[in-house]
């Protein structure tokens, strides 16, 4: 994700990683893990309510037995009445919409392995997540605004093909960011994929856009302020940012980009601007380079934290279930 | 072609020396940059800014890259033959010269070892350059030790000729003459039969020298022998003495056991002798004590006690000893010595040749391992940064 505004180039770079491709036992990965994650929560809440009553978690309607699910919340009176295997589905889980946020700038074009195919991984797996706890789900292509509504599982071959026809390409308009992020608001969770390499600067320029009123926004400032503020300049309130929506910030990056070798001479090339820089890295460039990019990550933390945005990082070379597994414990 | 020292004998390939220096030139130039694409350029950009200070420092050559340039020089210089000049002018010739006394016989005005050496000097003017060494040897008691190609041997004649070495033989008629002495009487052969000359030699061509501080054993012994022999006794020693006797004293006297043909005594003996050219050792205890050389005896004996066993076995062992010795008067060369020799012949040495294609490889065979070995070091740094 790149919001501050880049001279576009007439050949863009050719990307080594655009595309996204989800084989069939990939999707059975995400489906599995989804069933543990789903399984693993439904345990603590049975806990919650074994002790705690149901702790604020009301009955809001049965469905279907799936594998995988915690046995603690099979009706069992209903089995022995009907024998039907049937789940008690409570309040906070039903009626849930989740909104995911994915990010095909040409930035994510980089690898390998591509970050746009981790970040699709995630994805996938993050709607068999909220399907099995029966959210509206909403995938949102930031970059070109297409979006993907399902409720149900049976869909989940649709959603792979329209995972599977991301491309990362160009570069991402900051109004259409804000926007995506504003329109995501009215969700009780969110989860925004990306690479997260500038968010840091924009929240920061957002902070500092906010001090200085006469001073017009930044592009970058003004696509943070959109997600907190509906499309409003004005950056009050972070915690409207929230406005209820629990989000979840997960940054992929590549391995070239985390942890770079003393590769020589080297031609940098922006994926999405074009931009170049011609620098020699060694091991004292590998060192500003690496502080650098903890700098831009700690203006990332400071300024999400307390806005109640829940960050992760990973690496293109890591599988999806670890890197979801950092992210829904942050 | 010649450079620094060095001839090459395939100058041609030099021209391959072009190779390794575009290798540098191109690598200078930073030829090989790798192209990345990335997301985070501006933390790319932020490095550059905050960089210490060595940014604008000269790039350095890749370690495999010099390697390689190195290993491209030495094959270019291998291709080319390198051979080092001063090796190639550098030759040793060995000329074994055969001393005995026939080679001083004189024929037609000229002796057996300057008819000899006629051959080898045309060759010596003709072959040999600048820098080439000769080096002059009397003739060993082994000549088979000097058969080789860089050897020529010189006499009057070869019963055996040698497998790899040159020669000159002078070849030659018999040469009449006296070939004996028998007391003040000499033997001369006429070329067919020995003719006896009485007093022939005078006194003063007799001479012989004992000295006087010998041992009182070994003295009386050396004058009974030399009255025996008709020899005349100087008070002092002389270069015309057919026969010396000398004790040569030299540190400490220390005593030991002499032995030899059956005889034993006591002694004292002075500090070992060391042999002189055509010396060898008669009698030795701890070190040699009695050297023998044709005219002169040399002994380190200072004291010599009455000697066990047959007094008979002393005499003569100490007799034949002086009888070896002894020297012949001017003129007298033995009847072997007289005799033809056949006809003249030479062979120049098969190392007289000028250098050939193969000197060269020591040092094209060095240029090429060494090209090898820098190669393989590219390979093993390829994948190193300067």
């Amino acid at each position: 994700m790149s919001p501050s505004p880049m001279r576009p180039r007439p050949n863009p770079p050719v990307l080594p990683c655009p595309s996204v491709r989800l084989d069939a036992p990939l999707r059975a990965r995400a489906q599995r893990f989804a069933a543990r994650l789903s399984a693993a929560r439904g345990r603590r809440e049975g806990a919650a309510r074994a002790g705690l009553s149901t702790g604020g978690l009301e009955f809001d309607h049965y469905r279907p037995y799936r594998p995988g699910d915690d046995l603690r919340a099979l009706d069992w009176d209903v089995y022995a009445r009907s024998d039907q295997a049937v789940v008690r589905v409570l309040r906070p889980e039903a009626g849930e919409r989740w909104a995911i946020l994915l990010d095909t700038s040409a930035s994510m074009g980089v690898g390998p392995p591509g970050k746009l195919q981790r970040a699709a991984e995630c994805a996938l797996a993050l709607a068999h997540l909220g399907l099995r706890q029966e959210a509206e789900l909403e995938l949102i292509d930031v970059r070109s605004r297409e979006r993907f509504r399902l409720t149900r599982p049976t869909q989940s071959g649709a959603l792979s093909s329209w995972l599977e026809a991301r491309v990362a390409r160009g570069a991402l308009d900051p109004a259409t960011l804000r926007a995506e992020l504003a329109a995501a608001r009215g969700s009780e969770r969110a989860f925004l994929l990306s690479d997260l390499s500038d968010a840091g600067a924009a929240l920061a320029g957002a902070e500092a856009a906010r001090s200085d009123t006469g001073a017009a926004l930044s592009d970058a400032g003004a696509a943070l302020a959109g997600a907190r503020n509906s499309g409003s300049a004005g950056m009050s309130g972070g915690a409207r940012l929230r406005g209820g929506t629990r989000w979840t910030w997960i940054g992929i990056l590549a391995p070239l980009e985390l942890e770079p070798r003393e590769l020589g001479p080297v031609r940098w090339i922006d994926a999405e601007s074009g931009d170049e820089l011609a620098l020699e890295v060694d091991r004292e460039v590998l060192g500003a380079y690496g502080r650098a990019l903890e700098g831009a990550r700690e203006r990332l933390v400071r300024a999400a934290a307390p806005r109640g945005i829940a960050l992760a990082r990973g690496s293109s070379a890591e599988e999806f279930e670890r890197i979801l597994g950092r992210a829904l414990r942050a | 072609m010649e450079l620094l020292g060095i001839r090459f004998l395939a100058p041609g390939f030099l021209a391959l020396l072009a190779l390794p220096l575009a290798a540098l030139w191109l690598g200078a130039r930073g030829g090989a940059v790798l192209a990345l694409v990335t997301g985070t350029l501006e933390s790319w950009r932020e490095a550059q800014r905050h960089r210490p200070a060595q940014e604008q420092r000269r790039r350095r050559l890749p370690p495999a890259l010099l390697c390689l340039a190195a290993a491209l020089v030495f094959a270019a210089l291998a291709l080319a033959r390198p051979e080092r000049i001063a090796a190639a002018a550098a030759r040793r010739f060995t000329i074994v010269v055969d001393r005995s006394p026939s080679m001083n016989l004189v024929e037609n005005g000229r002796t057996r070892l300057e008819r000899a050496l006629e051959p080898l000097r045309k060759w010596e003017a003709a072959e040999l350059r600048a820098g080439d060494e000769l080096v002059w040897i009397d003739a060993a008691p082994d000549w088979a030790r000097y058969d080789r190609s860089d050897a020529i041997w010189v006499s009057d004649r070869f019963d055996v000729l040698p497998r790899y070495a040159g020669y000159s033989a002078s070849g030659g008629g018999a040469v009449p003459g006296p070939i004996a002495r028998e007391g003040t009487a000499r033997l001369d052969w006429d070329g067919a039969r020995v003719v006896r000359v009485e007093g022939a030699f005078q006194a003063q061509e007799l001479t012989c020298w004992v000295d006087p501080d010998l041992p009182e054993a070994l003295r009386e012994l050396a004058h009974l022998w030399a009255g025996q022999r008709t020899l005349v006794m100087n008070d002092t020693p002389a270069k015309s003495d057919l026969f010396s006797f000398e004790l040569v004293r030299a540190g400490e006297p220390r005593p030991a056991e002499l032995a030899r043909d059956g005889w034993s005594a006591q002694a004292q003996v002075a500090a070992p002798l060391t042999a002189a050219a055509g010396e060898t050792t008669w009698l030795a205890a701890g070190g040699p004590c009695v050297l023998a050389a044709p005219g002169r005896v040399r002994c380190s004996i200072v004291a010599l006690e009455e000697p066990a066993g047959d007094p008979a076995a002393f005499a003569v062992s100490w007799g034949e000893l002086f009888d070896s010795v002894l020297r012949d008067p001017m003129g007298v060369v033995r009847l072997g010595e007289r005799t033809p020799r056949g006809e003249p012949a030479w062979r120049a040495p098969p190392g007289s040749t000028p250098a050939g294609p193969g000197e060269d490889e020591p040092l094209g065979a060095g240029c090429a391992l060494l090209a090898a070995l820098l190669a393989l070091g590219a390979w093993v740094l390829r994948g190193i940064r300067a």
